[in-house]
């Protein structure tokens, strides 16, 4: 891998300041020190629980917030170092789509109106019947057709809603599209055929994805890497099979496990099981230690730093390389 | 299996009353037995009306839906019940845990009371006493330091400590059925795993039925001795979890299980189910689920398959189902 990445992640931290009627602000460290890079044509997922700042990674990637520490760069330009009018002009390059598809969409406009929302940012935008043009195509891209630009969302099903997200993501023709729990909220068979479509558009126009999730199924199926974050940090990182097949940082295993599978049945063996989460104590070490089957006396001491374990592979754990021998697991 | 089911669901139907007098038919033809202590999942999509049957059991039904058909709970249909009588079996021989503890639970009452409550008006405790209860419960739903926990009100806690409190709530009255209606959808994965461990754990101890809504087939497996599907407002197919989930017979199980996201080889799809769950006043004539069936006939079209129970203790909704038990 000489070619530069598309998406280039530097030591980025965010603390979020809550002011308290009395008493000192206290800071909340969302996101500490995560570096990770996406190539071109890559879809990277990133993988967590609530609260482990994955959705503070997805709007600082897309420059919607501004980090405490570290850069984001995007096709060689340093995104907070750059002027707001040349951000603006950025931003036809990368687009998000939101989780919620029935709060993203504004109901009162038709749904050629908010497909063709980004266009009005371009340098050279557009004249009326290009744009038509543009949004009938982008609709047909994906799944949907040229004549529901006329209707409004509250006719479509989630389903429906969320293609209808990615067509205004897309219609910029941006090279990274950051797709936060884009999928969490619909149902099975219409999942499914989501999954497909963001695939096909991967396949047919090399659009790269950031894709955010909390459910390591969705994510074993569509990325290529995968990285799992835990409070805030990056814990490990790797191509997703290897990842969810060897995982070489426990709480990766942990979450392996914890998920439900339909070729498992009945209860896991308790071994399988994750011990509860202690209160989080702010003292140094590795912040997974209270939950951590293999925590040792140095978890406690000493932060495990990010570091490369295998070709490819990345895990911040101090027994990563026990984690690494052990037999890999039969599911 | 004793004689009687604890639960024995027969021809539900629950419809709702739409302006001009028409009705629209939600629910049609349900039927399931639950046997004392047993565990039934019951997966769909949304819109498949499982939610209703749940609440239908519970004789919650919001006042525009009529149910016919029975609801027997050891024998006594529900249905037929006045809601005083509802009331005394709510809480006391049914529990329910809600999807979102968040709602479900009363904001300006401490989780101890709210949880005490059922005790006081049901086995007419008093506070004091019913308080201390609570306290234990607490401690069985494995909530860390239970006795100040007690004290403290709803927005104090994380997600899973509520959903928690949800099951000692409906825990406290010791109810021989169990009704949690997607009781971990709203959690993350590690706790989703340790409540659905103490659901199981307290079930088995005091000996409940339990009757689990998802739309999760993982969290069924994981639960559920039996598992019905339903689709549109009807079963489509119960059985043995194991044995539906490894040898589905109707084609909207197949469809379900293959949509599933799992690995793929490179370049490769996931299956899917062409179009959407169709509303319920869009239903195609004859098989619900015709017009997204891969496998339909003509027959399909000409009127609704009836359901088929083989020896084996399945049951599905499918001709070509019918026609394969025939040959």
């Amino acid at each position: 891998m000489n070619t530069t990445p598309l998406l280039d992640i530097r030591a980025l931290s965010r603390d979020y300041v809550s002011h308290s009627l009395f008493g000192a602000p206290h800071h909340t460290r969302a996101l500490d020190e995560v570096s990770l890079t996406v190539d071109a044509g890559e879809i990277f997922g990133v993988v967590g629980e609530s609260g482990c700042g994955k959705s503070t990674l997805a709007r600082l990637a897309m420059a919607l917030d501004s980090p405490t520490a570290g850069h984001v760069i995007f096709d060689g330009d340093d995104l907070f170092s750059l002027p707001p009018r040349e951000l603006m002009r950025r931003r036809e390059n990368f687009q998000m789509v939101f989780q919620d598809p029935f709060g993203s969409l504004d109901p009162r406009q038709k749904v050629g109106r908010i497909v063709a929302e980004p266009l009005h940012v371009l340098a050279r935008k557009p004249g009326r019947a290009e744009i038509k043009e543009r949004v009938a195509d982008m609709l047909e891209s994906v799944g949907l057709k040229a004549e529901h630009a006329e209707r409004h969302p509250h006719e479509f099903s989630g389903g429906q809603r969320q293609r209808i997200a990615i067509a205004r993501a897309l219609i910029t023709e941006p090279k990274l599209v950051v797709a936060d729990e884009a999928v969490s909220a619909l149902d099975l068979s219409v999942q499914a055929q989501v999954l497909n479509l963001l695939m096909d558009l991967r396949e047919r126009r090399g659009v790269t994805f950031l894709f955010i999730t909390h459910n390591l199924a969705v994510v074993d199926c569509i990325a290529d890497r995968v990285g799992v974050m835990y409070r805030g940090r990056l814990v490990e990182t790797g191509p997703a099979h290897a990842v969810f097949e060897q995982p070489l940082h426990p709480y990766t295993k942990v979450l392996a496990d914890a998920e439900p599978s339909i070729e498992r049945f009945g209860r896991p063996q308790p071994s399988e099981s994750a011990p509860p989460p202690a209160p989080f104590a702010e003292t140094g070490g590795c912040a997974f230690r209270d939950r951590c089957p293999l925590a040792i006396a140095r978890c406690v001491a000493e932060r495990p730093e990010l570091r490369t374990i295998a070709p490819g592979r990345q895990a911040a754990c101090h027994r990563a390389e026990d984690m690494a021998a052990r037999p890999v697991s039969a599911d | 299996m004793t004689d009687t089911p604890l639960l024995s669901v027969r021809d539900l139907s629950v419809s709702i009353r739409l302006g001009g007098g028409s009705r629209m038919p939600i629910l049609t033809d349900m039927a399931f037995d639950l046997d004392a202590g047993d565990t039934l999942g019951v997966v769909g999509e949304s819109g498949s009306g499982k939610s209703l049957l749940a609440l239908s059991i519970m004789g919650l039904l919001p006042g525009v839906a009529e149910a016919s058909g029975t609801i027997a709970l050891a024998g006594e249909n529900l249905l037929d019940a006045s809601e005083e009588r509802l009331c005394s079996i709510r809480g006391d021989r049914i529990g329910m845990i809600f999807q979102e503890p968040m709602t479900a639970l009363n904001p300006a009452m401490t989780i101890g009371d709210q949880i005490a409550e059922g005790l006081v008006w049901h086995r007419g405790l008093f506070w004091r006493d019913a308080r201390a209860k609570a306290v234990d419960l607490l401690d069985q739903v494995k909530m860390p330091d239970a006795r100040r926990r007690a004290g403290t009100y709803p927005h104090e806690m994380s997600g899973g400590q509520r959903q928690r409190v949800g099951i000692a709530i409906a825990l406290a009255l010791k109810p021989a059925l169990l009704i949690a209606d997607e009781p971990t959808t709203a959690l993350d994965v590690t706790v989703q795993a340790e409540v659905l461990d103490i659901l199981d754990d307290l079930a088995r101890e005091y000996g409940m039925a339990l009757l689990l809504v998802s739309h999760d087939l993982g969290v069924i497996a994981r639960m559920c001795r039996r598992m019905l599907v339903m689709y549109a407002g009807r079963r489509m197919e119960d059985g043995e979890t194991r044995d539906v989930l490894t040898g589905p017979r109707n084609p909207y199980t197949r469809g379900l299980i293959a949509a599933v996201p799992k690995r793929i080889s490179d370049g490769g799809r996931l299956a899917t189910i062409r179009g959407r769950v169709p509303g319920f006043d869009q239903l195609p004539p004859g098989c619900v689920f015709s017009n997204r069936c891969p496998d339909v006939i003509d027959a399909c079209h000409a009127g609704e398959p009836g359901w088929t129970s083989s020896a084996d203790g399945r049951g599905v909704r499918c001709i070509r189902a019918e026609e394969e038990e025939k040959q």
